[in-house]
């Protein structure tokens, strides 16, 4: 029987690569036995389709912007560009 | 922006790249890196190669998302060569959060799924992004920057592999400590 430990680790590494029939398997009915694990393996799948999705998209929700004085250097760095 | 000239084959006028797609770049870059000025260096290399290879791009596609690419191509050169230089013993003796997590026995001692990962509304998503992101800057920064590679960007393992010099094993043992150190940081926020 394997460990709620192993079995986070394998729900883990599903996200990864696929792992062998019988492991699933194995990985499967402990989730039908155990609540805490099968709450952990919903919540980082859900995690990876969120992120992957670009649900959340972290680049619309920071408000950080270039600093002024970079901004200034960088236009004219290209402004002076060789031809 | 009176004195750009009209795109030009799709390319716009490297006048207004700055005000078009700097602060992007730079969002993009300082999530990922968690360094301002290192995210400025990056967008400024980003537009001197872009114009650079200007030639390359021959108006294909979209210009931003070009530029995009290359900015995420100097990213990853950038964690690369800080994961090289990082202390990487430092990374791997960082508390396995398992020890925290699991009793002996390997059971779980929190319930490690309380924790919103659904959020719908716009202003959750940002809520949410807001707390996973003080969650990451917890973890030992080359983990940080191997999870968001993975999960964010959708970098392969073997892609993944290859940047880092690092082992499958080894990766996979990284991602899966970033994520139960995430699970149990985000369940903290939300019930302390």
């Amino acid at each position: 029987m394997m460990s709620c430990r192993e079995v986070s680790e394998l729900v883990s590494r599903s996200l990864d690569e696929k792992l062998p029939l019988i492991v699933r398997l194995k990985v499967r009915v402990h989730l039908l036995m155990c609540r805490m694990c099968a709450t952990f393996a919903r919540r980082v799948r859900q995690l990876r389709e969120q992120l992957s999705s670009g649900r959340i998209a972290p680049e619309s929700v920071l408000d950080a912007s270039l600093p002024a004085a970079t901004r200034e250097r960088l236009k004219q760095l290209l402004k002076n560009r060789p031809a | 922006m009176g004195g750009a000239k009209p795109d030009k084959e799709g390319v716009p006028d490297p006048d207004v790249w700055v005000d078009r797609y700097g602060d992007q770049l730079y969002r993009y870059a300082l999530i990922r890196l968690r360094d301002p000025s290192l995210a400025e260096e990056v967008v400024q290399d980003t537009f001197l190669s872009a114009l650079k290879a200007i030639d390359q791009f021959q108006g294909r596609g979209d210009f931003g998302a070009w530029l995009m690419g290359i900015c995420k191509r100097r990213v990853i050169d950038v964690l690369r060569a800080r994961s090289r230089t990082t202390h990487i013993e430092a990374d791997e003796d960082s508390t396995d959060p398992a020890e925290r997590l699991f009793d002996r026995t390997g059971k779980w001692r929190v319930d490690p799924g309380q924790w919103l990962t659904t959020p719908d509304r716009e202003v959750e998503r940002a809520e949410f992004w807001r707390m996973l992101d003080k969650c990451l800057q917890k973890l030992p920064p080359r983990h940080a920057a191997l999870f968001t590679l993975r999960e964010l960007d959708g970098l392969s393992t073997e892609e993944l592999c290859n940047e880092f010099g690092i082992t499958r094993s080894n990766l996979w043992v990284i991602l899966h400590r970033a994520r139960l150190a995430l699970a149990d940081c985000l369940r903290n926020y939300l019930y302390g």
